[in-house]
């Protein structure tokens, strides 16, 4: 996004110790993780299965709040808490696949880019291009009327935004390592193109990537609430904290905390990550600045 | 630079051309329109003459080249909901995705810019961490829950402005700062940094030896050179405002291209969300375009480069 990022700011040492994480996000995302994992056993009610004569509960301490709901429940009567727990898993599991797709194919266009050069470069490189400039989101929209809206959808449209900036990172440090003598001496030993591109120049492109899959983490996960609350992503009833809020939208006058408190639940994460993925990038690859 | 230009345009033809084929080939994939169009008494002859009216019995390459000569001409066919042409419709929602676009822009400039500047200027002091913290807070905020926090405080709470639809000037406000808050994180982050470049460089310092007064320092020479990525930004922000114009529009019931084509895609109206998704694309790409093409025009490096 930016061109001309603080050169100031590497110059001037920081104040802040930067070899340990911050811990308070380090902390919340932990538990968001294990609250994703253990979603089953954590929460106490079923995520799909309300009681209507417990429709719209108000969380605990307000009045008309019902016993065994500390969140209160939606116009299903179903409880918030255990849909936040479910959704805790939605948002990991399209991170985790969403970025782990994107960052291999991605990143993989880029390889063979970078490392063949040629024409192969120069199409693979235009597709990129032209990738970039396609609007996402409308693509998404599309996908969604043509096939039914669902959790491949989401990631096709995940994959489809952030392929290419793995690609163009890739391509430009395959280009920088492929100059390197061990890549020579490799060759002159013998080695396949095959095996150097895997075995010796891949470990090499590994804090690049797993830097730009950390900042990307956020991203995704905003990225999914949208599209499933537009109605073009993880269809209802699945508690997605998108869906979620959706679900809250027409019972903002009578029962703010259905949409409020996903919305809150994303916003924190959502922060969390990317203080924790500035920080990964700052002590792994300071010079991802500019990405 | 008439390279560049050229090779630029080139790509955005093909880009388009791209969208053009997405759209044609996932419309297609959805299925026989047939079945939708014809009425359950249809005999099998009745379908086959209607498959030929409608050139369905056509290669598909020669159904593509009929799709793209009407598109190019604007026209996109009737929708199925409205049964009015498609184009009709946009050309009439879209003064009001403008309408809130120009407020969002507006809110963009005027926020962003001084305060981006002058967190940069005073670097350190309380104004800069309240601007960065709210840059990380403003960058994390969904957008379309902060749409639904605006209408509980103002609307629902306060009872101060109107939460939906479109009509008198306060009907604008909710969406626009809605839309509007996303890109302001961005782009006040972006002239920060930008500005803490310039201000670090050598002529910088010359003019405030020069004993220039600082806010000819910091506007007239700084925060010139200071706006070159700053331009770049123009198109994220673009990106940036035309995603959440879908957003936004679903938010507040605001009858824009956004809430047409959300509720296209709600009642299947294959031709409006062909036409809106076009339509979009040509306008995003195009600024894109623009950007690139100033941006080179602003920065010499590129200019000769290519």
């Amino acid at each position: 996004m930016t061109t001309a990022t603080a050169t100031v700011e590497t110059i001037v040492p920081r104040r802040r110790d930067r070899r340990w994480p911050p811990l308070l996000p380090l902390a919340i995302v932990i538990v968001l993780v294990l609250c994703g994992l253990l979603a089953p056993w954590l929460a106490p009610r079923s995520p799909l299965e309300g009681s209507l004569g417990e429709r719209l509960a108000a969380p605990f301490g307000m009045e008309n709040s019902k016993p065994g709901h500390p969140l209160g429940t939606d116009r299903h009567g179903r409880d918030t808490l255990s849909r936040l727990l479910y959704g805790a898993r939605i948002s990991l599991a399209v991170s985790v696949v969403g970025i782990t797709l994107t960052g291999a194919v991605g990143s993989f266009i880029g390889l063979l880019a970078g490392f063949i050069g040629g024409w192969t470069e120069t199409i693979l490189m235009r597709l990129v291009d032209i990738s970039l400039s396609l609007p996402g989101i409308l693509i998404a929209v599309l996908l969604s009327v043509v096939f039914e809206p669902s959790f491949t959808n989401v990631i096709i449209v995940v994959v489809f935004l952030l392929w290419p900036s793995y690609a163009r990172l890739v391509r430009g440090e395959t280009l920088a390592i492929k100059q390197q003598e061990f890549v020579a001496l490799a060759r002159v030993a013998g080695c396949s193109n095959l095996t150097i591109m895997f075995r010796h120049i891949v470990p090499n492109l590994m804090p690049s990537i797993l830097v730009l899959a950390t900042l990307h983490v956020g991203y995704v996960i905003v990225l999914e609430a949208a599209l499933s609350f537009l109605g073009v992503g993880i269809p209802p009833p699945t508690p997605s904290w998108g869906v979620m809020v959706a679900d809250g939208r027409g019972l903002i006058e009578q029962a703010w905390w259905v949409s409020i408190l996903p919305g809150i639940a994303i916003l924190v994460t959502v922060l969390s990550l990317n203080i924790l993925g500035d920080w990964v990038r700052d002590r792994l690859d300071p010079k991802l600045r500019q990405v | 630079m008439y390279r560049y230009i050229l090779g630029r345009l080139v790509q955005s033809v093909v880009s388009m051309f791209v969208v053009s084929i997405v759209v044609f080939a996932l419309v297609r994939m959805s299925g026989d329109p047939i079945a939708i169009m014809a009425p359950p008494e249809a005999s099998q002859a009745d379908i086959a003459l209607m498959r030929n009216y409608l050139g369905l019995d056509r290669p598909w390459h020669v159904q593509y080249a009929n799709f793209i000569t009407h598109a190019v001409q604007g026209d996109f066919g009737k929708s199925v909901r409205f049964r009015r042409p498609a184009m009709d419709l946009i050309l009439e929602r879209y003064g009001a995705t403008l309408e809130l676009g120009g407020l969002a822009v507006l809110i963009v400039i005027v926020i962003a810019l001084p305060v981006g500047v002058y967190a940069a200027v005073r670097r350190g002091t309380a104004l800069d961490y309240a601007a960065r913290a709210f840059a990380a807070l403003g960058q994390a905020v969904p957008p379309f829950w902060l749409g639904l926090l605006l209408v509980l405080v103002f609307g629902v709470m306060l009872r101060l402005l109107p939460t939906s639809g479109r009509g008198t000037p306060l009907h604008v406000l909710l969406p626009g700062i809605t839309l509007g808050w996303f890109a302001v994180a961005g782009l006040m982050r972006l002239t920060r940094s930008s500005m803490l470049d310039v201000l670090g460089s050598e002529y910088v310092k010359l003019a405030r030896i020069k004993g220039l007064p600082e806010r000819t320092v910091i506007w007239k020479h700084a925060f010139k050179n200071a706006a070159l990525p700053v331009v770049t930004f123009a198109a994220l922000l673009f990106v940036a405002l035309l995603n959440g114009s879908i957003i936004v529009e679903t938010v507040f019931g605001w009858p824009g291209l956004g809430l047409l084509v959300i509720e296209a895609v709600d009642s299947r109206d294959y031709p409006i969300v062909q036409a809106v998704v076009m339509c979009l694309s040509a306008m995003y790409i195009g600024v894109n375009l623009l950007v690139d093409v100033l941006y080179a025009y602003l920065n010499p490096k590129i200019r000769y480069s290519a």
